[in-house]
């Protein structure tokens, strides 16, 4: 049963509550109420009982000294036989019955039964509250001295059933219990909906975490509740919880990328090495023997072919090969504006307005072919991705100790699952590029201790190079 | 209505000029059902119309203090029990006995609650509670307790408690509620009340039958002028040929008046020796 009740909806048990504590107030006030006036109708029934008594006595007092039971009987028995009217006895001196209403019940001329007289005499009642003696169950008693001047001449014994009482309290609370049965449904009412509205943002709570669970953590959005109570704040720590969340995957993911992507550098770096140094030995030994010129024709072509095929090689390896080289001038912003120049015909050709905004001024500590050849890379690709009458938009700019170099297409948003391994080599070709022009800006901008990042999204396609100028 | 419009026109219709006479006043006890104002108010308007005088009826509680009435001449006539007439018959003489049944006699009956199994004889009433119906009534009060003592029982003592009820309907109400085991009952009012309260009379039964005796009759006092004492009997009498009067003696569930004579009360009166007038 109680775990029935724990496992229950807070949909339903708060209203329960709700309900349940309001019922048990309704119905305590109620029982107050129901006592208070029962209490009264007795007291009322008490009154009148003694009231009516009070009016026999003068007249049985002569039925009793005259012997006269036709009198008395005619003055008890009244004109209706209503059940609901009182008993009256009439004992005489003797505790014998005198005469009674209910004659077939209390038979005259005898002493009255003990069940029914109790502890007689009672005490006369007390003035103020007046109340019934209950000598025996089921009945309520009231006796008045019947006295003359002469003295004592009987007793008269005013009896009601309790049923009459309990019908008198129903009588009388009845009329009410319509508005009680009112106040107890709308208090119910009240108590159910109050519940619900309470329980609504923990409903929704519970509902976002579910999504959490079975949806990507990206496409989450928490409602808060702007209110400063445990359920507001919750709902507000769960949003900071959520967006902190995300940002662990987002940095989870690019942490992924990142080792991936330093894998295959090492990887590539360590097989370009392998392959450089014999080859190195190839085209020296190949060159010797083309000058000492002691083989016939048809050897030299076969040198040639093999000659040709190292270069390959060799320009293959050394692309893959990045590395600072120190003989490169410092960057000046006339390198990109060379870089400008350089791709302004391509751009041309391709229907590419270019948005160009060069700040960089001074001589920056940074080796200008490399970054001219990122530059080149980044700006040729997005021309390649920008429709026929696009805009391509480059900032060059440097703040805060870095150099910011940001270009911006309206191209076709780049799907996520690409962007993932957009910088690996080979992954993302176009019809005009070798495949690693990405990846060697990549590794060129991780030599230079830089972060290259790119977003995509259906307005624009955006590449970031942030590359940290050398104190000087 | 109809009966009441023609005694309207009748007495309209009387010759005009006569001086108000003195209102002749009837004294009336439970001998009968006395308890139906709209019949005596009836039966007042027809004795007024045959008598050409004003009647009034007066009622008391007792049998005594209409024959206190009777002897101190403040009503000139009553129509009391035969048991009060025979103690006085030295200053009241018999104006007319009803006819109940064709016949001017009646009885008494022994009465008990019909679920009251234990009251089969008069035997039967040792320490039961007796209703009589008034100390100076035949049927209600000197024919049972001389038949009682003809049996050899004490009615001063046979009894837990008895008490008077001042009326033979009385008598019926307080057998019927318990109020009384038994009681003793003037026959013809328990008759009479059997075809107009069935339901009372049916939680009594009756248990025995006395003897007949003489109807209770009307009489006058013996100081009223004879021309009076003529004139109400004949009013008496003429009701059984009249379609007024004959309604009214339906609703007394009587057959008319007749005579009578002394000799029909010779029965009241050697009990009442018997017993000792009251």
């Amino acid at each position: 049963m109680i775990r029935w009740w724990q496992d229950l909806s807070f949909r339903f048990k708060l209203p329960l509550i709700l309900i349940g504590a309001s019922l048990f107030m309704a119905c305590t006030l109620s029982l107050v109420v129901a006592r208070y006036t029962f209490t009264n109708v007795r007291h009322e029934l008490a009154r009148q009982g003694l009231e009516l008594g009070t009016l026999m006595v003068p007249a049985l007092a002569p039925a009793i000294k005259h012997d006269d039971v036709w009198l008395a009987y005619t003055l008890l028995h009244g004109d209706d036989e209503n059940e609901n009217s009182a008993e009256f006895v009439l004992l005489d001196k003797n505790g014998t019955v005198f005469a009674s209403s209910q004659p077939r019940e209390y038979p005259l001329a005898l002493p009255l039964a003990a069940t029914v007289r109790g502890d007689l005499p009672l005490p006369a009642p007390a003035k103020g509250r007046i109340d019934f003696s209950e000598p025996s169950p089921g009945r309520l008693l009231l006796q008045l001295a019947v006295a003359t001047d002469q003295g004592n001449l009987g007793n008269l014994l005013i009896m009601y059933r309790k049923d009459l009482l309990w019908q008198r309290f129903w009588d009388s609370i009845h009329s009410g219990l319509p508005a009680v049965a009112m106040v107890l449904l709308v208090v119910s009412a009240l108590g159910w909906l109050g519940g619900r509205l309470m329980i609504r943002p923990l409903l929704e709570l519970n509902r976002t975490i579910s999504q959490a669970m079975e949806n990507p953590l990206e496409e989450l959005s928490v409602a808060t509740l702007p209110f400063d109570d445990e359920v507001g704040r919750l709902t507000r720590r769960f949003a900071e919880l959520v967006e902190r969340l995300k940002e662990k995957v987002r940095l989870e993911r690019q942490m992924i990328v990142s080792d991936r992507l330093a894998a295959a550098g090492r990887v590539t770096a360590g097989v370009a090495h392998e392959i450089n140094n014999p080859l190195g030995g190839m085209m020296v030994s190949l060159n010797t023997m083309k000058k000492l010129g002691t083989v016939d024709d048809d050897t030299r072509r076969t040198l040639d072919l093999l000659e040709r095929g190292l270069r390959q090689i060799q320009e293959t390896v050394s692309a893959l090969l990045v590395e600072v080289k120190p003989d490169s001038h410092p960057l000046v912003k006339e390198d990109f504006e060379d870089i400008h120049r350089l791709v302004a015909g391509e751009a041309r050709d391709a229907f590419v307005r270019i948005e160009w905004h060069n700040t960089v001024s001074g001589k920056l500590q940074l080796p200008s072919t490399l970054v001219r050849q990122v530059a080149m890379n980044l700006l040729l690709n997005a021309i390649h991705a920008t429709p026929r009458g696009g805009r391509l938009i480059v900032h060059c700019h440097c703040e805060e100790g870095v150099l910011l170099l940001e270009v911006t297409n309206n191209g076709a948003p780049i799907p996520q699952h690409i962007l993932e391994h957009l910088f690996e080599p080979y992954y993302f070709t176009h019809s005009e590029g070798t495949g690693l022009g990405l990846w060697i800006s990549y590794q060129i901008v991780q030599q230079l201790d830089g972060t290259i990042e790119v977003s995509s999204d259906e307005g624009e396609t955006r590449f970031v190079v942030t590359l940290p100028l050398e104190e000087t | 209505m109809l009966l009441l419009a023609l005694m309207l026109y009748s007495t309209l219709a009387c010759p005009e000029g006569r001086e108000v006479r003195e209102p002749l006043r009837i004294a009336l006890t439970p001998v009968f059902l006395d308890d139906r104002v709209d019949f005596l108010e009836h039966w007042r308007a027809y004795l007024e119309k045959h008598l050409r005088q004003p009647v009034r009826f007066i009622q008391r509680k007792t049998y005594r203090e209409v024959t206190w009435l009777l002897l101190r001449n403040e009503v000139g006539a009553a129509w009391i029990c035969g048991f009060p007439y025979v103690v006085n018959d030295k200053r009241l003489s018999l104006l007319a006995v009803p006819l109940y049944h064709g016949k001017p006699f009646y009885r008494s009956y022994l009465i008990t609650a019909r679920d009251n199994a234990s009251v089969n004889s008069w035997r039967d009433l040792e320490g039961k509670v007796f209703a009589f119906s008034d100390p100076d009534s035949n049927s209600g009060y000197l024919y049972p307790v001389y038949h009682l003592r003809r049996l050899g029982l004490d009615p001063a003592t046979l009894f837990r408690k008895s008490f008077f009820a001042w009326a033979h309907r009385n008598v019926v109400e307080a057998v019927a509620e318990g109020l009384a085991d038994a009681g003793a009952v003037d026959g013809y009012v328990w008759e009479s009340l059997r075809k107009q309260n069935p339901e009372l009379t049916g939680r009594t039964r009756v248990v025995s039958r006395s003897p007949e005796f003489g109807f209770p009759p009307f009489v006058v006092r013996r100081n009223l002028p004879d021309q009076e004492i003529e004139h109400l009997r004949s009013a008496l009498f003429s009701m059984q040929h009249d379609p007024v009067g004959r309604s009214l003696l339906d609703k007394l569930d009587l057959d008319g008046f007749t005579r009578g004579n002394d000799a029909l009360y010779g029965g009241i009166r050697q009990m009442a020796e018997e017993v000792g007038s009251p």
